[in-house]
Order: C-alpha cells, then structure tokens, then sequence
C-alpha cells in the first residue's frame, strides 16, 4: 500500500498560496487524534457524502416491496442481503426503504424518437424531468451535479462519476448530467478509477517542485483558454454549445490539476486483470469509498450496469442478459430476475458496509452519507413507473432516522426524494424537477 | 396525438427490441411527424433520390459548416505523427460513444470535451512533452533544431512554427505565437519553456478540433469555401486516420487544393501512398458499419458453445477483414462482392469451425467456397453472425434489422413502449412459430414483418454462426425467408438473399449513405440529397468501387464547401 496525498485544498492563486479552512477529518489527523498541521482551525461537522446508485431493467415488485412499513418489516427476497450476508454483517439498520413513489417525469419528452422506455428510465433516473426530446440526453441536471452546482466543493474532485459495463447511447450510459444534454463521463474500470484518483501527484514530490508544477500548468492552460476563447469568436452556431462546454472543463481541471496536497491517504492495491464484473464492482466501491473517506470528492455516482448489457451472471448461474431475464414472466424468469436484483443489493450492502467501517469523528463515514439506490423501471417487464424501487441509506451526519419501510400514498411523486438529498447535503431547494415539489416527509431523525 | 401515440405503444407487444438498440414499432402513419437529425434511437427515415420520389438533382449543395474533435483514434495518430509517440495514459480519454443507432463513433454532437477528457489531454500533453524533452534524439527531432546555448531562442521560434504547423494543421497566427513565446520565454531554462509550449499546443482547441471555418465565396452565395489546409485536414483524416503531413500542408499552401481536380488528384496520392493506413481506415468504416466491435465484448458459454473461444473470435474478425480487403482493394474492386464471395480466408481455427480443410497448417489462407455449400459471403461470415445474435432465441429479429437498417437503409418504424411480454415459448415450440405468433398481434406485426422474416433466412447459423440444419429442439430449419419490399420477397438461405441484396439498388445508396455518414460524422440532411444521388450513380458506373467513391466525394462540392446557414442537428425546411 503507497501513500497518497490528500488533495486537502491549498490552491495557488497567482504566485501566492492561499489555504482554505477545511473541516476536521480523521484523514488529516495524526496518529493521537491531533488536527494535522493546522493548529487553529476549528473542528467541524463531517460533510454530507451524497451517492446515487443505479441499478439496471427494475425488479420483480412482488418480491421487493415488503409487506408491512416501519422498523419491523420483513425483509423480501429481493432485499435480505440487508439483513446481513456471509460476508457483510447486517445493513438494515441503516437504510430506509422508500415505495409508492411515482417517476411522472419518465412519460414526459417522449417523441417517437425517444420512446425506448428505458432510455427514458435511464435519463430520468435522478434528473426530475423528462428527457430530452431529441434523444440526445437528459432533460436536465442530475441531483448530484445540482448539488455540486449549489455547494461548490473545493475537494479535488467536485463529483465523481463510476460506472461499470459496456457503454451503449448517451441516455442509457451516463446517470449523472451537469445540464441537458450534457453527461459526465463515468470511470469504467477499476483501472481507469484508480489512475483517477491514485496516480497523481506522484507519491514523494517536494511541495516546492509541486507549486511549480502547479504553476507551470496554470500557465499553460491560461493559454489553451485564450485559445478557446479566441476559437469560439470565430465559430458558428454549430459548435458555440460544445467550445463553452469545453471552457469549462478546462476551468473544472485547472482546480484538479493546480493544487498542492499537504497531507497522505492510504491507496488501496492497484487493480490486476481480469477481474470478474463482482470482483471489479466491488474495488470500485472501495476506492470509492477512500476517496469519500479522504475527502477526495464529496458528491458520486455509480451506475451498475445499462439496459442493453450483453453481461451474463455466471456467478449466479444465469446465463442470460439481464434485460432478457427482465422479461420473462414464467415463474423461473421471475425468479432469476429476483436472484440478480438480490445480488445488486448484496453489492450495495457491501458498499454501506465499507462505508460503515470507515471511522470518522464519533462515528463513521455512512453516518455522513446518504446514498440513493434505484432503478430506472419498478417492475422490469412492464416498465412501470407508478411504485419505484428506491433504498436511501445512511443518516446524512444524523438528520436521518434510518432502519424503516416507508410506505408513502400513492403517487407521491420520486424527485421529492431529491429535494430531500439536497437539503440534509445542505441545499436549501424546495422544489425538484417538474414534480419534486418538496421534500419527502417521514425522513427526519 | 400524443394520446394515440401513447395508447400505440402501450397495445404493441414488442420484444427487446432493442438489443441492438431498437427501439419501437410503430407502424407509420400519415402526417405524422418525421423525426430528422441526429437521435437516440433512429436514424432519418428514409433515402430520397434512389427509390420512389425521383429528386430534381442539379446542384451539389454543400452540408453545415462545425467543428469536429478528433475521434480518440485521431488523437493518437496525431499524436504520434507529431511527437513520435504516445502514451499509456490514453486509456484515461473516456471512450468514444454511440449515438444512439449512428453506426460510427465519430458523430459530431456526441464528440465533446467534459472534464474527463480535459483532465485526460492535460496529462497526456505532460506526459509526452517530458518523454520527448527527455530523449535528445526525438527532442530534437520533435523541435526541429536544438536548444544549444546561443540559439536556443532561434530554435524555439522555428519549433513554434514548424511544429505549431503540423498540430494545428495550418500556419499558427501572430496572436498564437506571441501567447505561445510568452509562455516559453516565461521559464529561465528554455527547455522547460519548448515543454510547455508542446503541452500548451497539444491541448489547444486548433488541435483538438478539425477546425473547419471556410471563407466566404463571393460567387457561391452564402456558402464557405474551405481553404486549403482546412481540405488536407479532411483529405488526410478521411482517407488515412491521420493528420496532413508536411508534403500535403506544402500542397495546400501553394494552391493545390483549391480546385475540385487538385483535390481529387491528391486523394488519389494519398491512397497510392499510403495503402496500408488507408487500409486501416476504411477497416474503421466496415467494423463499425458492420458492428464488428462488439466480438469484443461478445459473451458465449462453453457448455451451449464448446467451439466459442478467443482464438475462433479473433480468427472470424480477421476473416471480414480480409475479405473486405480482397474486395476493397485487389482486382476489380467490387465492393458489393462481400455480399457474394466464392472464396473467404481460414486459418486452421477457422477452418475446423467451418468444416474445410485449412489451406494452410499454420497460418491464413485462401479456399474456394463450394456452391451451395453453407458458407458464401458476407452473411455467412461467423463474425457477422455473431455480433447479430446477442440475445437468446431472437437472433432472427436482430438479424433482420441488421440487413434493414445497415444493408438497406430501411429501418423499421420506431419500437413502441411498454412491451408487455414477449410470449413465452410453448415447450417444444420452435422459434420461427414462436415470432409467428408474437406476430399475429397487428400492433406488433408492422414492423416485425419487416424483420423477423429476414433473419429467418439466416437461421441455420447459431449464435456464434455455426451451421446447423435442426435447432437444439429437433425443429427442421428451412431458411425460408422474406425481405418486405423486394419483388418477389421470398428467398432461401443466405446465398439467395445475398445475390438480391447485391442486385438491389437500394443495396448500393445504402453503402454510399453509411460511406457518407462515417466521413462527415453525422446523418444525411435534405440538403445532401443530391450529393447522395451523384455519388451513388457515380459509385454504380465505377462497378461498385468503393475507394474510387472516396476520391469522387472528396472532389465534390460537398466536400470542398460548407453552407454555415445549415444547422447540424436539424433538418432545415427549403
């Protein structure tokens, strides 16, 4: 395991570094508990963490939705891994189960261009608004980039976006949009999420020849901006959207790539080959996880698969494509489509309980976190919408009472549970999307 | 109207549809709306000007005037024509998407810049700005001088230029320098300087981009005339996935490009040149067209499959690749013959899937194809086969929509929502009685009518395009099958249906369209109608010769002026 700078924010501006105040986290604290290096600054409350996690062609309802609401409902077929696995001590305490929402927005937008319903599933899986009518993407930002939008994260990273599984049209392969149209593109492999997060700066580097290094790059890319600049005066309409989109990400890395860290996080293993698609998720997860625990990013998104995955499931002894199983209402069909929703749940159990095991101030880091878990249909073979499967875990610095089946009347609407993300992340929305007219009651501690 | 749309996709039961992304069935209806542009999940309707409406074809018009980032393929052939080299750190760049059912990945509005990507060309540039500083032969290679005490100021003015040349694939302009030499002569050691201007140029947007602007003709209207250099960019990435070289930015500088004849004639230079990169980049054009990246990713189990293996896939995309060679490039130059071919190219691997004998012990060889023996052509080529049979006990419907939409240019009508079921197969049922009854749903028969009964012709291959004669039930399989539209509709087998789709006009407009789509980088508009005709009449005289289709597109109108009134996501009414 090599040591890695935390990117703890000392941000050069110009030729003098100026350091923001960060709040207290275990990682900048010494081995007795000592605030690391900054003998004044003020402890603070942990951040919220705000995940959203994407599961693909919805679920058998009959087997998801528990029969009674509160504390002591029992667990379905399609959730028991919350009650615990072989591996994973049990999560249920930590999550609420949230059913009767109703995602509206999904039969808005639709022209004969987009009436792929799960396209339309996909795109509006955290957006509140129909897709975009042209096909060409989501209708609108996503709850976690309006979150990083409204709470301008000085972490290195603003979001991080992970997916795992083959990409397959703009709508069906990104979960998270900074705007309409625009996706964030996702790391697709363990490989390529560590060499996101680990690779740079390299280990060992003076601070000196980093503020150089940080510097150098401001330079440089002053330059390539005066050349976007320049370029997008003389462009036609055609391209002005793209170039602007351009300039800002130009700007998004500039905070990336010119900053000097003052401090280590552990990494974890680099990723070998040949992962099987269990093996990668679940090292994705985990760099996740440091990355949160570091206080690498604040804000993620992880899309466990698409619709039109050709992904077969041989550790659970389905060999078939997830979609196919989806619609297949024999008995057996619908008990393999329960069987692999129950394994994704298992993952997203295993992820909670990462996220548990991470010490932080008097508790931990899913204590600080809430992390949204749905799909983009509720019942997989006929893509209804009316009563969505979503599981909200962690209590968001202890705002929410967690461990309940909450069972809301019917057609309360899904992107209220949005505006319920943005306020305990510390947004102060009161309205979502196109439905989302507040938030979702029955949530706080 | 919405109401009836909505109660439509409700009643059509409709499978998957959409495993190669499709994605409805509707059937048409008069006065409604034709989707145009770019979309998720449909192209255009329609081909005008080769079948039904003849078009009243005089003029040329030129497309819409944009920008395009290069493809991450482009990316790396410039960067190694230009530094000598690239860099692992490329597989950080986030891959090229598919939008929607665009066979290529190169479509325009889908090539953007997020933060990924500029994250990625930001490291990159370091990257190979140090490796190349660090080794002094390529240094001073890449700069073109060296940075010796005394001239190193000489020397890095002409690196800006010679080298700013052949990044921004045109002479940089004063503004340009003087920010580049600003930031240079900002560092004491004017190594460090030359690295920053490399890393500065490499993610410049006149990099990054085939900036296309044109300048104004007075005789043409509104219309762009593209100036030189902007035409080699084109002339160079088109026909060899690479960036001009200095020999062609020379010929452009001096007037080469300027007319219809010197383009034409320096696109036949390039391809006599340069076989083997433009080999390679027509090998872009048919995988994609065909889909063939998807062996990649192409999952079959062992127990179902025992001959599936990496060396069977890697053996059937070499075969398409040589065929499509053969075809491309040797002899008559046929394109259309794939459709046809009397021989194909095993290896032993291949060979024994196939029951031939291997022409050679070891490596790769030509074999006659025996007539009427299960293997002739393109629609036999396992690869095909393959990639057109993702999903169990469909292959039939997405095999017909493969020859629709990328043989034919006739995709069916938009899939419908909520399919309901799929009805379930009925034990002993085979598929072809299954799909028929899924059929008799009238909301469902519209399109699958359209389908289906292609891909039945191919039902004698598997999924990993093994012949067979019974399905793993027993059931007798007699590659009966029908393409709606053609007269008379039925055929038998993959042979048959290959001789009509090569006789077929639509077949030919349909090649020159998806042609046409992968070198622009987006769907045909109202605008390209008759640069569609003219180069499919031209493509027809030339028997079919498809790099001959290069250089007449590269000569024409379309090709050498841009119409920047022209949106590039709409269709724009005359």
């Amino acid at each position: 395991v090599k040591p890695f700078r935390l990117s703890r924010r000392a941000f050069l501006r110009g030729a003098a570094g100026v350091t923001i105040a960060l709040p207290t986290l275990d990682a900048m604290l010494d081995g007795r508990g000592r605030l690391w290096g900054t003998a004044h600054a003020q402890p603070a409350a942990p951040p919220v963490r705000l995940i959203t996690f994407y599961f693909p062609c919805g679920t058998v309802l009959e087997d998801w939705t528990p029969t009674s609401s509160g504390p002591d409902y029992a667990l379905t077929p399609s959730l028991k891994a919350l009650g615990g696995t072989a591996e994973v001590p049990s999560v249920r305490e930590y999550v609420n189960v949230l059913s009767n929402l109703r995602k509206q927005e999904y039969e808005d937008g639709v022209t004969e261009i987009t009436a792929e319903s799960h396209l339309r599933g996909t795109g509006t899986f955290a957006t509140g608004v129909g897709v975009s009518p042209d096909g060409l993407g989501a209708g609108g930002p996503s709850v976690d980039q309006v979150a990083v939008q409204a709470l301008k994260p000085t972490t290195r990273f603003p979001s991080l976006a992970l997916a795992l599984g083959e990409a397959n049209g703009v709508n069906l392969s990104h979960i998270s949009w900074t705007k309409a149209r625009t996706p964030v593109p996702p790391e697709r492999s363990p490989r390529a999420l560590f060499n996101k997060l680990f690779s740079t700066p390299s280990p060992g580097v003076p601070n000196a020849e980093l503020e150089a290094l940080a510097r150098r790059r401001k330079s440089v890319l002053d330059t390539v901006r005066s050349d976007l600049d320049r370029l997008q005066a003389r462009v036609g309409a055609n391209d002005r959207s793209r170039l602007e989109e351009h300039l800002e990400s130009v700007r998004e890395i500039e905070r990336q790539l010119v900053f000097v860290p003052t401090t280590t996080c552990e990494a974890p293993e680099q990723p070998g080959s040949g992962l099987s698609p269990p093996q990668a998720a679940k090292l994705m997860l985990k760099m996740l996880t440091v990355a949160l625990r570091c206080d690498l990013t604040r804000v993620a998104s992880f899309q466990l698969f698409q619709r039109y995955d050709s992904l077969r499931f041989p550790w659970l002894g389905i060999d078939r494509a997830h979609h196919d199983v989806s619609h297949d209402t024999s008995p057996r069909g619908l008990a393999l489509q329960t069987a692999i929703v129950a394994w994704e749940v298992e993952l997203f159990a295993h992820f909670l309980h990462m996220l548990r095991s991470a010490p932080e101030g008097a508790g931990n880091v899913l204590d600080n976190s809430l992390i949204f878990f749905a799909s983009e249909h509720s019942h997989g073979r006929s893509h209804e919408y009316k009563d969505m499967p979503v599981l909200l875990a962690g209590r968001a610095g202890g705002q929410v009472k967690t461990g309940r089946h909450i069972r809301y009347p019917a057609g309360t609407p899904y992107a209220r549970a949005f505006v319920s993300l943005l306020n305990y992340a510390g947004v102060p929305a009161t309205r979502f999307g196109t439905y989302g007219n507040g938030p979702l009651s029955g949530l706080d501690a | 109207m919405r109401t009836s749309f909505r109660g439509h996709r409700r009643a059509c039961a409709l499978l998957l549809f959409a495993a190669l992304g499709l994605a409805a069935c509707k059937s048409e209806q008069p006065g409604t709306p034709v989707p145009q542009g770019p979309t998720e999940s449909g192209p255009p309707p329609d081909d005008p000007g080769t079948t039904g409406n003849p078009v009243q074809c005089r003029d040329v018009k030129p497309g819409p005037r944009y920008s395009r980032r290069l493809t991450n393929a482009e990316y790396e052939s410039s960067l190694q024509a230009l530094t000598g080299g690239s860099s692992p750190l490329v597989e950080r760049l986030p891959a090229d998407g598919y939008a929607g059912e665009f066979a290529f990945n190169n479509h325009a509005d889908v090539l953007r810049v997020s933060a990924s990507h500029a994250e990625a060309y930001a490291l990159i540039a370091e990257k190979v700005a140090a490796d190349v500083m660090a080794a002094p032969a390529r240094r001073d290679k890449v700069l073109g001088c060296s940075l010796s005490k005394g001239t190193s100021a000489t020397c890095l003015e002409s690196f800006l230029k010679s080298f700013g040349r052949r990044a921004y694939r045109r002479p940089l302009t004063d503004e340009e320098l003087t920010a580049l030499r600003k930031l240079a002569t900002a560092e004491q050691d004017p190594a460090v300087g030359a690295t920053l201007a490399l890393q500065a140029m490499l993610q410049s947007p006149n990099f990054l981009y085939r900036v296309e602007l044109g300048t104004p003709d007075p005789e043409r209207g509104g219309l762009h005339k593209l100036t030189g250099f902007e035409l080699a960019t084109r002339l160079s990435f088109l026909l060899l996935g690479r960036p001009p070289d200095d020999a062609l930015l020379d010929l452009a500088a001096g007037g080469g490009l300027d007319t219809a004849e010197g383009v034409a004639s320096a696109a036949r230079g390039l391809l006599a040149a340069s076989p083997q990169q433009a080999r390679d980049s027509l090998r872009t054009f048919y995988t994609q067209w065909l889909s063939l990246q998807r062996l990649d990713t192409a999952q079959r189990t062992p127990e179902r499959y025992p001959a599936w293996s990496p060396q069977l896939r890697d053996a059937m995309r070499e075969e398409v690749y040589r065929v499509f060679d053969h075809f491309l490039w040797e002899g008559q130059r046929d394109f259309l013959g794939v459709l046809t071919a009397r021989h194909t190219y095993v290896n032993p691997v291949l060979a024994g899937f196939y029951g031939l004998t291997p022409p050679s012990p070891t490596g790769w060889g030509e074999v006659r194809l025996e007539e009427g023996g299960p293997r002739s052509g393109l629609l036999t080529m396992a690869g095909l086969l393959t990639v057109t049979a993702d999903h169990e006990g469909v292959a039939p419907i997405l095999r017909g929509k493969f020859v629709r939409m990328q043989l034919l240019c006739k995709p069916p009508p938009p899939v419908p929502d909520n399919v309901p079921t799929f009805p379930e197969a009925v034990p002993g049922e085979s598929d072809r009685d299954r799909l028929a009854r899924h059929r008799k749903d009238p909301s469902c028969s519209g399109c699958h009518n359209l389908m289906d009964p292609i891909g039945f012709g191919l039902e004698q291959y598997d999924a990993i395009g093994a012949f067979r004669q019974k399905d793993s039930q027993g059931h007798t399989l007699t590659a009966e099958g029908a393409v709606q539209g053609m007269d008379p509709p039925e055929f038998r087998g993959p042979a048959e249906l290959g001789q009509r789709l090569r006789a077929s006009p639509d077949t030919s407009a349909c090649v020159v369209k998806q042609v046409f789509r992968w070198a622009t980088g987006r769907y045909e508009q109202k605008a390209d109608e008759c640069t569609l005709e003219t180069l499919t009449k031209a493509f027809r005289v030339s028997g079919n010769d498809l790099p001959a289709l290069l250089v007449s597109l590269t000569a024409s109108d379309a090709f050498r002026y841009v119409d920047p009134s022209l949106s590039l996501s709409q269709e724009e009414e005359p």
